[in-house]
């Protein structure tokens, strides 16, 4: 009995051991959006560099943050609670196809941290100072099918400052970075006012975060038959657009995600070309397969989205 | 028109154009299709300043029907065209074909100077691949915004745009 009691503990030790790491990564997520900081980070991915300032406010159980572009086209970004207002200044409105700026694990409500848990293995390596504060290192590993994290975060309040996402081969394909950051700032109303809400020639763009819809269980017209082990399914919906219509499916292990776009073409449109473009750790690849158009857009290795697009295809109806 | 698009022709006559200025060069084309003809003339004082020679002679481009068939650009595979030398190529063959720039050297001139020919010929093939290519250039931008967006609410990926490179095509 007791031979069975040792060899279960032993089983369960890697997960009993990361537990506090797993922990840390929560208390990460609650740091970003429920503390009061102003600062400056830098986002690296290849040679392309942006910086922002950032001004985050935390009061009476909800968030108000000021996001200001310091390079490129300058947009600013206001989020208070659900809402988001983002100013474009003139001659910048192209900037408004693009997502909307965002700093890591702002946005996510909840991370999956079993998910999390189960298909990545953490490891602590220390600490190290960034932007002039003691920080914990943790990595996060796991197979081939996806990338590997490390993440530097402050000793005492848990707030992420920098990560990085690795190849396999441990080329840094990304990083974020605070360049300065001031902890428990207090912040006034006035820091929270974007310079550009009374200026002329400002395009504004009003948004509001939605709950996220449940995942449709029909009416694709495609099928996927594979996912790397740990990814879920948690989006799925059908668009229609000039040309027809177009499958959309989103998978995510709790810390990557993967979107697939399928659309069909014609037969006298049908191809074997196929094209990638990266932008550090996302990747675009576009194919033609089994008579569709698939785009899969991730933070995913390229050997992962091949085999996905390998294995999408159409509906039997 | 802003000055930023007049920028992003500069630097694409230098050669040193970006994705960003190809995009918003793109852009100002759908918006004003007049904008081309306003590059022709900017394009002429470059060639000024450079010291070219400049011809401004509107010619009618009539094509052979085999040369015809032959630019017809093909309905086929344009969702990939995008990848495939991108944006850039089509504004260089709109620009090269439509503002009607062709860079001549008159063989029977002993000093071979090279001669800036202009052509006020516009094609229709020409803008259709154009088209076909800024609309596949468009439906690659949302996804990756919904992407990206999705992303950030699900993994709490960072949400930070920047220019796609494009490392392969097969």
């Amino acid at each position: 009995m007791f031979r069975v009691v040792f060899v279960l503990a032993l089983m369960l030790f890697p997960v009993l051991g990361q537990a506090m790491e797993w922990q840390q990564l929560e208390e990460m997520r609650q740091a970003v959006q429920q503390q009061n900081y102003r600062g400056e980070f830098l986002h690296r991915r290849g040679d392309q560099t942006s910086v922002y300032s950032i001004v985050h406010r935390f009061e009476d159980g909800q968030g108000t943050e000021l996001l200001k572009q310091q390079d490129g086209d300058m947009i600013e970004i206001l989020r208070h609670d659900d809402k988001v207002i983002c100013y474009f200044p003139a001659g910048s409105e192209s900037a408004a196809n693009h997502g909307i700026p965002a700093a890591p694990f702002s946005q996510v409500s909840q991370l999956a941290l079993k998910q999390i848990a189960s298909n990545y293995h953490a490891h602590s390596l220390g600490q190290a100072i960034v932007a002039g504060l003691k920080t914990n290192i943790i990595e996060l590993t796991s197979d081939e099918w996806r990338f590997s994290q490390k993440l530097w975060l402050e000793v005492d309040t848990r707030l992420l400052l920098q990560s990085e996402i690795m190849d396999a081969r441990g080329q840094v394909l990304e990083q974020f970075r605070y360049t300065r950051i001031e902890l428990g700032a207090d912040i006034g109303d006035q820091e929270l006012v974007s310079r550009l809400s009374d200026q002329q020639g400002v395009m504004q763009q009003v948004n509001t975060k939605t709950a996220q819809p449940k995942p449709i269980s029909s009416g694709l017209h495609t099928k996927m038959s594979w996912a790397p082990e740990g990814f879920n399914l948690v989006s799925a919906q059908q668009q229609m657009n000039a040309t027809g219509w177009i499958d959309k499916r989103t998978y995510s292990d709790g810390l990557a995600s993967y979107s697939v776009f399928a659309e069909m073409v014609p037969e006298d449109e049908d191809s074997k070309q196929s094209a990638m473009a990266k932008m550090g750790a996302t990747l675009a690849f576009m194919t033609h397969n089994n008579g569709l158009a698939i785009t899969i857009v991730g933070e995913i290795p390229d050997a992962t989205a091949r085999q996905v697009a390998k294995k999408l295809q159409m509906e039997d109806f | 028109m802003s000055t930023k698009v007049n920028e992003s022709f500069s630097a694409f006559l230098d050669g040193e154009a970006t994705e960003l200025d190809i995009q918003r060069m793109l852009k100002a084309m759908e918006k004003e299709p007049s904008v081309v003809s306003h590059w022709h003339d900017l394009s002429k004082v470059q060639a000024a300043i450079q010291g070219d020679p400049v011809l401004d002679q509107p010619q009618t481009l009539t094509l052979t029907p085999e040369q015809e068939t032959a630019s017809q650009p093909p309905r086929k595979r344009w969702r990939l065209r995008v990848f495939q030398g991108g944006i850039a190529a089509a504004v260089a063959a709109l620009v090269m074909t439509s503002a009607g720039l062709q860079l001549q050297v008159a063989s029977n001139d002993q000093s071979a100077v090279p001669v800036i020919a202009v052509q006020n010929q516009t094609t229709e093939q020409v803008q259709l691949l154009t088209q076909q290519q800024y609309e596949a250039q468009q439906q690659l931008e949302r996804f990756l915004r919904e992407h990206a967006e999705q992303a950030a609410f699900t993994t709490g990926h960072v949400v930070v745009p920047a220019p796609l490179q494009w490392v392969e095509t097969e």
